[in-house]
């Protein structure tokens, strides 16, 4: 590996030593599938969450292109309409339930936490292995009922379509229950670890900010995924043996599906948001060397959007006959979000000034997040006003604003996080150049794909359809377009993190100088049980006032 | 002092405390979660009671009176057993806690008994859910919603209880085996928390679901 400027600057510098393979580390002490498939370690736990979830990403990623592809011409006839219906089911489904909810928690959340707390391993181990367990059972079932059966609801599964369509929904739906299992079990393990296993005298205003996101995500875990449960579960009785509970012919009134499903299913949105956020406040320290300008900020807008997120579920039904009154709360409530995501953005910026910022692959991701993240918040602001929001009800527009919001940050930041921790995961650094230039690529093919669907909506093409009228062509092959650019991206970062798997060079403990907690006191990759001795970190995560020791790479041996 | 049970001490803890703290969390949030599941249930109660004022006013007076108050019975007193076989284990009393634990599973396979054959009884009248609903006394619009609400609470309630049971039966059968001591109650105690819980559920179920209308 050629030197960079950065490794030239450092190599003048004390402090530095030239990268070393730990003998022992928790991929080669034990090496049959058997060990894997049984273990109890956290890191191969988060490690084999993170192939699932990867696997699922480029899944959903092709049905993403599938879609594409039919909207690339007014009257296609790629698939047929019903065909079409199933797959923005499949991509939907696929992309929330086996992608964006656990990517981050259960993937990156399970290695780094206890390494972020000097723990040895999760509170309870076993019940983190059966919620891998829960997890696969449940994606198969999801993705086999999906492909066998094909629920053509969308993933929202709205009553009374959902209960009388003919097509095979509760496979599905009982997939769905069954990964909300192993999610409530995960955010247990998380709060109880969290609370009980700290190395001593790591207070909850030191714990780096990635736990603070976790810990609040392991919150809307508990507390909303059991009714979402209940919810799907009440669905797919309902569709097998009519109780009427939401058939109006029998009294039943489709619309408390509604409220039940959006009362998990916003407070999701930052199940699936917060830790992307985490993940940016731990990158944006690390590569401007300085510690975050308000950690209390961003503690306080963290729990803040966890606690007022489950009082704006209303806000997609301002068309679905609620009160006037309610819908202004559920309003009113909903831009509460957008202030403490503003804290958080200011925040992150003002790190930035000043700070000795190095602009690797982590660091173009964020910049990525951080313009999905305002432009999507502002749509939403817009989205949340009731009177502009009932002409973008069920438009492109919402389509475009949740892509931003959700799909655009929660992706960016995984990538972001993914590149950041490839180091410490597995001891070999990625290719800089190719990574960053697949950085660039993803966040502009990103804004490409859904740019256009914003105007699209608000030129009135509603969502879910195959067909449209074709003044909207241009827009729909600009976005397809956006879409091929963003695959492609993908594809290079995909192929550049697996080859430096191999033929990446050796990263050692610190490849960053980070003063990230995970960093210290653990070999790249960490030994099997972490820590031989209670870790002693510093005051602050991410103080830089004293340089953290920082390891050189070197050309691993062929 | 007797050396600790393999189980009270696992690798990842630094102390037995520590341990036996992060037990009693974990049981405590996943009841809260458990709470969750169940609140759904109420709401929608609310919504159809609200609705349908008078359809489950109606309903209501037919419901089992005097069973649900032998019901309740049955609960808070198998509740009471369990806290009292809590005591016994933590003072090291092998064969009372067992004996105790014992207990609160006969009161308990008991209430499972009796519910069983209301519902039973109510099925044979025709008071089904939803599209299954014949039940002749009472033909107004919502009356179905309200033995669907009956039927899925309950239902879940009963799920609840029957994992209780197999919960209490396990911890007894530790108790039994020697491997509870005065040192070491969690698995008593965890579950004791859990039958608790279901209690308390029921003490909801019982005024929204018996009380409705004295005839």
């Amino acid at each position: 590996m050629r030197p960079s400027p950065l490794d030239e600057e450092a190599r003048a510098r004390p402090n530095v030593e030239l990268a070393r393979w730990p003998d022992v580390h928790y991929l080669n002490h034990e090496t049959s599938v058997r060990s894997w498939l049984f273990t109890h370690d956290h890191k191969r736990i988060g490690v084999m969450y993170l192939a699932t979830v990867g696997v699922f990403f480029i899944l959903g990623g092709i049905y993403a292109l599938l879609i594409r592809i039919q909207l690339l011409s007014p009257e296609s006839r790629f698939v047929s309409p019903l065909a079409y219906n199933r797959l923005f089911t499949l991509h939907g489904v696929t992309m929330v339930w086996l992608f964006m909810i656990p990517a981050i928690p259960s993937g990156l959340g399970n290695f780094l936490y206890p390494l972020m707390i000097g723990a040895k391993d999760v509170a309870m181990p076993r019940l983190n292995l059966l919620s891998l367990w829960i997890f696969w059972a449940g994606a198969l079932l999801t993705v086999i009922g999906m492909l066998w059966g094909g629920a053509d609801t969308g993933w929202t599964f709205y009553t009374p379509y959902s209960t009388t369509t003919s097509t095979a929904i509760v496979p599905v739906l009982l997939g769905v229950f069954v990964i909300g299992l192993s999610t409530i079990a995960t955010g247990l393990n998380f709060v109880v670890t969290v609370h009980t296993m700290r190395t001593p005298g790591l207070g909850w205003m030191r714990l780096p900010l990635f736990l603070w996101a976790i810990y609040g995500t392991a919150l809307i875990q508990l507390l909303a995924t059991p009714v979402l449960g209940l919810t799907v579960l009440l669905v797919s009785i309902e569709h097998f043996a009519g109780i009427g509970i939401f058939d109006p012919a029998l009294g039943g009134d489709p619309i408390l599906f509604q409220h039940l499903f959006w009362f998990y299913s916003h407070p999701a949105v930052y199940i699936m948001v917060l830790p992307a956020m985490g993940v940016i406040s731990e990158v944006v320290c690390a590569f401007s060397r300085k510690n975050v300008a308000g950690y209390r900020l961003i503690v306080i807008s963290t729990v803040g959007i966890a606690g007022v997120g489950f009082f704006t579920w209303g806000h997609h039904m301002f068309t679905s006959g609620q009160s006037i009154p309610a819908s202004g709360a559920f309003g009113i409530l909903s831009m509460f979000v957008g202030i403490f995501t503003a804290i958080k953005v200011f925040t992150w910026t003002y790190t930035m000034y000043r700070g000795a910022i190095s602009l690797r692959a982590p660091m173009i991701y964020l910049f990525g997040f951080l313009f999905l993240l305002v432009f999507g918040g502002m749509t939403g602001i817009a989205l949340a006003t009731t009177s502009l929001d009932l002409h973008w009800q069920d438009t492109y527009f919402v389509v475009a604003h949740f892509h931003y919001i959700m799909v655009g940050s929660v992706m960016l930041a995984f990538l972001a996080g993914l590149h950041y921790w490839w180091p410490k995961l597995f001891g070999k650094t990625y290719f800089e150049r190719p990574a960053t230039s697949a950085a660039a690529v993803v966040g502009f093919g990103f804004i490409a794909t859904f740019t256009p669907q914003f105007y699209l909506g608000n030129m009135g093409m509603p969502r879910r359809y195959a067909f449209y009228p074709p003044e909207f062509q241009w827009l729909n092959v600009a976005s397809t377009g956006g879409a091929t650019i963003l695959a492609i991206g993908i594809l290079i970062a995909t192929v550049n993190l697996l080859v430096s798997l191999r033929y990446g060079a050796i990263a050692g403990d610190n490849p960053w100088g980070s003063g990230g907690f995970e960093w210290m006191g653990t070999t790249s990759p960490p030994a099997p049980h972490n820590f031989t001795a209670p870790p002693q970190f510093p005051a602050q995560p991410h103080d830089y006032s004293v340089a953290p020791r920082r390891t050189l790479p070197r050309a691993s041996p062929p | 002092m007797p050396p600790l049970p393999k189980a009270a001490i696992q690798e990842q803890f630094g102390t037995p405390a520590r341990q036996k703290e992060a037990a009693t969390l974990a049981m405590w949030v996943f009841l809260g979660t458990e709470l969750l599941i169940f609140s759904g249930l109420f709401v929608a109660y609310g919504e159809y009671r609200y609705t349908f004022p008078v359809a489950f006013q109606m309903a209501g007076s037919y419901a089992e009176h005097g069973l649900g108050l032998v019901l309740t019975i049955l609960l808070l007193t198998s509740s009471f057993l369990a806290t009292l076989s809590v005591l016994a284990a933590r003072q090291g009393k092998r064969l009372a806690t067992v004996g105790l634990i014992g207990l609160t599973v006969a009161l308990g396979t008991l209430f499972m008994v009796l519910h069983l054959a209301e519902w039973w009884h109510h099925a044979r009248e025709g008071a089904l859910p939803g599209r299954y609903y014949h039940f002749d006394k009472l033909t107004l619009p919502g009356a179905s919603l309200f033995f669907t609400l009956f039927y899925l609470t309950t239902g879940l309630h009963m799920l609840h209880v029957t994992i209780g049971l197999a919960l209490l039966s396990w911890s007894a059968l530790q108790a039994l085996l020697g491997r509870i001591t005065a040192e070491y109650t969690t698995p008593v105690e965890v579950t004791v928390l859990y039958w608790h819980f279901v209690d308390v559920i029921w003490t909801f179920i019982f005024p929204l679901y018996y009380l409705l209308a004295r005839p």
